[in-house]
């Protein structure tokens, strides 16, 4: 796997790369397949044990299809209004909806590892993105996340996603670890 | 590295198409209304498929449609006619729509329950009419509720 481009997805403020197996870039990939009954039945068969595990209560596969399509559905309108928000408001940014992927570091390096987490309590659908500057993000991938853990296959998966679009960014040196400290600036 | 210069490096490097991204999300959001609803189509026609042990092909020509129209379905994101979803039904034996405001008045004679009949908006068609009607009532949601309007 390799990225074979970034795509601007809202202005100055969120970009997506584009894997070389993918026609689209991988954020409007996933918004994609989150609003696909199809993508989505079969994901919730595929992981039916972690999907009735308890973690989030007793639910059919129907239940979490429609759960999924209202979720990704009001993610969707939020990233929207921020960047509306954002042409106007320069306090109400994209950083409001990212938060740490680790929530034990407290000390956030510029190029932290982020996710996007669906609005709605306990939400199940995660954006993975590497902050690389004030408000600027790139979104390496998403997923469903139905344990607590990243131990699955497909969260494994984002995992490693991060690191070849952090690696990647390095090699075009859009970042520099050496010099994350300037660009808290 | 300053963030100008991460700027103008992104410049540089950043795909000259847009993410197109921002156009599905507003067709999204302008046809909510029917995507909801094509949808719940959507969850139905899997769960029959299932049931009778069908592929999407079998479906396909059940229908006379080609493979690609029914994966449209089954993917919640077709804007589907009258007359697509009257073929779906036939091919799956089963009813996927039910429209509301179906009604059917029949005699107060009837011997019908009488317990939880309430006052419905279909009082104005029925007072017209000399006797106490009662007046059976389909919606979307429920099963027949037999409305008193008397």
């Amino acid at each position: 796997m390799k990225i074979v481009s970034i795509f601007e997805v809202l202005k100055e403020c969120l970009l997506s790369v584009q894997y070389d197996e993918n026609e689209i870039d991988v954020f409007r990939y996933i918004m994609g397949c989150w609003r696909d009954v199809e993508y989505l039945r079969n994901f919730f068969k595929k992981h039916d044990k972690d999907l009735t595990s308890g973690f989030y209560g007793e639910i059919t596969i129907n239940e979490a299809i429609r759960r999924t399509l209202d979720e990704a559905e009001e993610l969707e309108r939020n990233i929207k209004e921020i960047a509306q928000r954002g042409q106007t408001d320069k306090t109400n940014t994209l950083q409001t909806l990212f938060r740490p992927l680790k929530k034990t570091e407290e000390n956030v390096p510029e190029h932290q590892k982020s996710k996007v987490y669906g609005t709605q309590r306990k939400s199940w659908l995660r954006i993975y993105a590497i902050r690389i500057g004030p408000n600027l993000f790139v979104i390496s991938g998403g997923a469903i996340k139905l344990t607590p853990n990243m131990e699955p296959e497909h969260l494994m998966d984002e995992l490693r996603k991060l690191e070849i679009t952090k690696n990647y960014l390095k090699e075009k040196e859009i970042f520099d670890e050496d010099d994350y400290e300037l660009l808290e600036f | 590295m300053a963030v100008e210069n991460i700027q103008e490096k992104l410049a540089q490097m950043l795909s000259p198409e847009k993410s197109g991204w921002l156009e599905d999300a507003n067709f999204r959001t302008e046809n909510r209304g029917w995507l909801k609803r094509s949808q719940t189509i959507a969850m139905k026609v899997l769960d029959r498929l299932e049931e009778l042990n069908w592929d999407q092909k079998k479906l396909a020509d059940k229908m006379n449609v080609t493979a690609q129209q029914v994966s449209k379905i089954v993917k919640g994101n077709e804007n589907l006619t009258l007359k697509s979803i009257d073929n779906l039904e036939r091919a799956l034996g089963i009813e996927l729509v039910r429209l509301s405001m179906t009604r059917i008045i029949i005699s107060h004679n009837t011997s019908l329950p009488k317990e939880g009949l309430k006052r419905s908006p279909a009082i104005k068609l029925s007072m017209k009419l000399k006797q106490p009607e009662i007046v059976y009532e389909a919606s979307e949601d429920k099963e027949m509720t037999y409305l008193n309007t008397g």
